[in-house]
């Protein structure tokens, strides 16, 4: 801008060919300068001239007039002498010889005194006195003072004649020199007046050359400063819209899209909204800090914007989260790009001097005919949930039933929040029975929901539910603690139940909480319950999650003496290195092979609970059902059952009673011990 | 055009304004030389009386004794022969008689002269109330017309004798002659100071 600036309004000094310039403008100013003053001089020259010969030719128009009266009176008196003889008298010729007299003075008066012509009138003026002009007036003088007059009269007007002549040719003279000098005063004041005229209209131009360049100055600063301000405006505008991390249009630009969008859309080409989730991309930013997570969010959004067509649009919504809005979509458009996308992103990145790999998964929502942008936005957020469930890095479309079950669950969330804070959910109890001996060895604690409407509700639902929205903390505190007094209770009130176990079960949620080994501390310590009284059921997709934090803690629940119990071994990995590595003491085989040994005689139950004996664990069969399966499980040398068969769930008041006549059932007390051990 | 408008944009207005007072300074120069050579040294002008009338309004002018000095002729309503009035020196000095000091721009001297004032003169002539102007004559025949507003508005005098009271002889502009006293706006130019008078014709 500045640059643009210094080009219009260049420096005169800035550059030879300006000071060139500035030369020659100085040398103009004084040539101008001088011309102006020559001929200002040359005008009050023949001003002062014009001055002078004016008063010469006034002067000699005076001196003209007057000699040439004089003249005239002369003639007059050489007339009157000459009519004298024929009736003339003296006085006539005394009164010619006054006036004669009278301009003789005047005419002397008009020239200068002493000057030759002052003299010649005043020597005039003397021979006309000296002459004896009475002689006229005696009859025997007259005659010949009369010719004597005459002639000196008419000599007189001869020298009166040539003063005159002489001062005509001086008047005629003086008149053409005034009239002369006249003119070159008025041709110099011309040129002083075209001088004057000339700069007048250089200055008018200067003038306005300022006003116009200060006009230009001012409309150039208006402009930068519009167009500063526009600049400004666009990046305000740009940054409202866009997420500074991607440059992808942000939440607020995507909803207005997609509101364009469902404004413009004819229905039968439909607007389809992606929504994108990253998986697995907050152990990027855990494990490789944020900086990785932000650049690894850059290249994801490139490899997406590179996927979609050019009317769609890819915007970040925060997060891992991205959204594509795509106008006058078909479904097989939106599955197309959904596969693409997710094509895309297979490719592992190299962030942060790594290799990461993330997959996303997407859910697709397109319009309905009621759809608002808000609606097919929480379609696309439903469908994509339910891609996440069902695996990662796929697609899901969005179907009502979707959305009726995500409304379902929504309602069940906020119900067992609630039922969790009204004690609603209570500990069941199941016995695990000594297959040998029908004694009970130890009460597995399970959370049931009772609801006051609904009845009970199935753990398969809530569990899940608790697990993702966080209550699961709270759920398994409360049966850890409940567990644990109720035990204790049972150890010291229920006779035949000194050596009795509860297990309970644990999830990956709490597992992974720092404080969980303090609460199982803080719940052994409480209730009075031994540790080695107290098993805590893992499962072996905890130890996917984050093996070594998981181990970690694992580590710490042992040392405190709890014992751990593998929950529904078989029905996953059945990693031996997993049994072994987390120095487990009961194993629990997953009720699946129960039914799978109906058909094969059981060698596989009895295959494991070698394997378990072998490790030095006791063995507990699960789902236990039928009297049949109760059978295999014995012949296969398992040390427990757990199952319908032997006992359902109960709540705790029914499982007391169940203890106390299970003691008449059997003398021996109950024993966990790990064969051997 | 640039390096001329450079220049004016330096010396801009203060050039012009300095060459435009100048022309308009030399300009009205010349005219000014040649006023200023035609200005004269002004006298106090100074009437005073030395005699006072005989000859008033209303009473007949006598004929004249000896020779005439000038006539009056016109729109007058005195006579003393046929066709108007004749004055010899001696009835003109019956009015009363101030003597005036001026400057003379003939001789372009300071002096002094007796007469009449010429309002006087037309009073006794017994002027007409129609009449507008003088015509006077001189004895070389040179005329001068004064208006008669110029002549009420006073300071013109028919001089008879000079400051002394000595007669004007003829070289002298006698023997009677109009002086103005100083200032008087007629007297300013000097070709009016008519001399030598021979006839007054009111008109």
């Amino acid at each position: 801008m500045r640059g643009r600036k210094a080009g219009q309004f260049p420096d005169l000094l800035a550059t030879p060919a300006r000071r060139w310039q500035r030369a020659l403008q100085a040398l103009l100013v004084i040539v101008m300068v001088s011309a102006t003053a020559g001929v200002l001089a040359i005008v009050v020259q023949s001003s002062v001239l014009l001055g002078r010969m004016t008063t010469d030719v006034s002067v000699a128009q005076q001196r003209t007039t007057n000699l040439h009266n004089l003249q005239r009176e002369t003639l007059r008196l050489l007339q009157q002498l000459t009519e004298f003889e024929q009736g003339g008298t003296v006085d006539a010729v005394a009164i010619r010889r006054g006036l004669v007299g009278r301009f003789l003075d005047v005419v002397q008066l008009l020239f200068p005194a002493s000057s030759p012509q002052a003299n010649e009138l005043h020597k005039i003026h003397v021979a006309l006195d000296s002459f004896d002009w009475a002689k006229l007036g005696e009859p025997a003088t007259a005659l010949s003072a009369r010719t004597g007059a005459m002639t000196l009269v008419s000599r007189i007007e001869v020298r009166i004649k040539n003063l005159y002549d002489e001062q005509e040719k001086f008047f005629y003279a003086a008149t053409l020199d005034s009239l002369a000098a006249k003119r070159k005063s008025q041709d110099a004041i011309a040129v002083l007046v075209s001088l004057a005229v000339v700069m007048a209209v250089c200055w008018l131009i200067v003038l306005r050359r300022r006003t116009r360049s200060r006009l230009a100055r001012a409309y150039s600063a208006l402009v930068t400063e519009v167009s500063e301000r526009r600049t400004l405006q666009h990046q305000l505008t740009h940054q409202a819209f866009h997420d500074a991390l991607t440059d992808l249009p942000n939440r607020a630009l995507f909803m207005r899209r997609l509101q364009d969008s469902l404004a413009a859309t004819d229905r039968a080409t439909a607007t389809a909204v992606l929504l994108i989730d990253l998986d697995g991309f907050k152990s990027v930013n855990d494990t490789l800090g944020h900086g990785a997570g932000d650049e690894l969010l850059q290249r994801v959004a490139g490899r997406l914007r590179d996927c979609v067509r050019d009317d769609d649009t890819v915007a970040r919504l925060g997060g891992d989260e991205f959204a594509v809005v795509m106008p006058a979509a078909l479904p097989r458009d939106a599955t197309a790009v959904s596969r693409r996308l997710i094509d895309a992103l297979e490719a592992p990145f190299g962030v942060a001097g790594q290799e990461i790999s993330v997959s996303a998964s997407i859910g697709i929502a397109h319009l309905d005919d009621q759809s608002t942008a808000e609606e097919l936005l929480s379609d696309a957020d439903i469908a994509m949930y339910a891609a996440k469930k069902a695996g990662k890095a796929r697609y899901a479309v969005f179907e009502r039933e979707l959305r009726d079950q995500a409304l379902h669950r929504a309602r069940l969330e906020q119900r067992l929040a609630r039922a969790v804070e009204l004690g609603e959910i209570e500990v069941f109890y199941q016995p695990i029975v000594d297959v040998g001996t029908d004694r009970i060895l130890a009460m597995e604690a399970l959370a049931r929901w009772h609801h006051p409407d609904d009845g009970l509700i199935s753990p398969a639902v809530f569990i899940p539910i608790a697990e993702e929205t966080g209550l699961i903390g709270d759920i398994g505190r409360t049966v850890l603690r409940q567990a644990c007094r109720t035990a204790q209770r049972w150890r010291t009130s229920v006779p035949g139940c000194e050596q009795l176990s509860v297990t309970v079960n644990v999830s990956a949620r709490q597992l992974l909480a720092d404080a969980f080994s303090q609460e199982v501390h803080d719940a052994l310590r409480d209730s009075g319950l031994p540790p080695a009284n107290l098993t805590l059921e893992i499962t072996e997709s905890m130890l996917l999650e984050d093996s070594g934090a998981v181990a970690a803690q694992l580590d710490r629940i042992k040392r405190i003496g709890v014992r751990l119990a593998m929950d529904d071994f078989g029905a996953g990995y059945s990693s031996v290195t997993s049994l072994l590595r987390l120095n487990v003491d009961l194993l629990k085989i997953d009720k699946t092979f129960l039914e799978v040994d109906g058909r094969s005689g059981g060698t596989l139950i009895r295959a494991i609970t070698d394997l378990g004996h072998t490790l030095r664990m006791s063995v507990v069969a699960e789902g236990v059902e039928t009297p049949e399966q109760l059978d295999h499980v014995r012949a296969a040398g398992c040390d427990a059952a757990q199952g319908f068969l032997l006992s359902a769930p109960m709540p705790e008041i029914v499982a007391h009673r169940y203890l106390q006549g299970a003691r008449d059932a059997s003398d021996r007390p109950p024993s966990l011990d790990p064969i051997g051990a | 055009m640039r390096p001329l408008v450079g220049l004016m944009s330096r010396l801009g207005l203060r050039c012009l304004t300095v060459t435009g007072v100048l022309a308009l300074a030399a300009a009205c120069g010349g005219q000014a030389a040649t006023q200023t050579t035609k200005a004269e040294p002004k006298a106090n002008a100074s009437a005073s009386a030395v005699s006072a009338a005989t000859l008033k309004p209303g009473q007949d002018v006598p004929p004249p004794a000896g020779k005439p000095a000038f006539t009056m002729t016109g729109k007058i309503a005195a006579t003393n022969q046929t066709g108007g009035l004749a004055f010899d020196l001696p009835t003109v000095e019956r009015l009363a008689i101030y003597e005036v000091r001026l400057y003379e721009p003939w001789t372009k001297q300071n002096t002094a002269f007796r007469g009449v004032w010429l309002q006087d003169l037309l009073a006794v002539a017994g002027v007409k109330a129609d009449a507008t102007k003088l015509h006077f004559v001189a004895l070389d025949d040179y005329t001068v017309d004064l208006t008669m507003a110029d002549i009420r508005a006073g300071g013109i005098l028919l001089a008879t004798r000079a400051g002394d009271g000595s007669a004007l002889p003829i070289d002298k502009g006698g023997p009677t002659r109009i002086v103005f006293l100083n200032g008087v706006k007629s007297g300013a130019n000097a070709d009016q100071w008519i001399w030598s008078l021979k006839a007054i014709d009111v008109q």
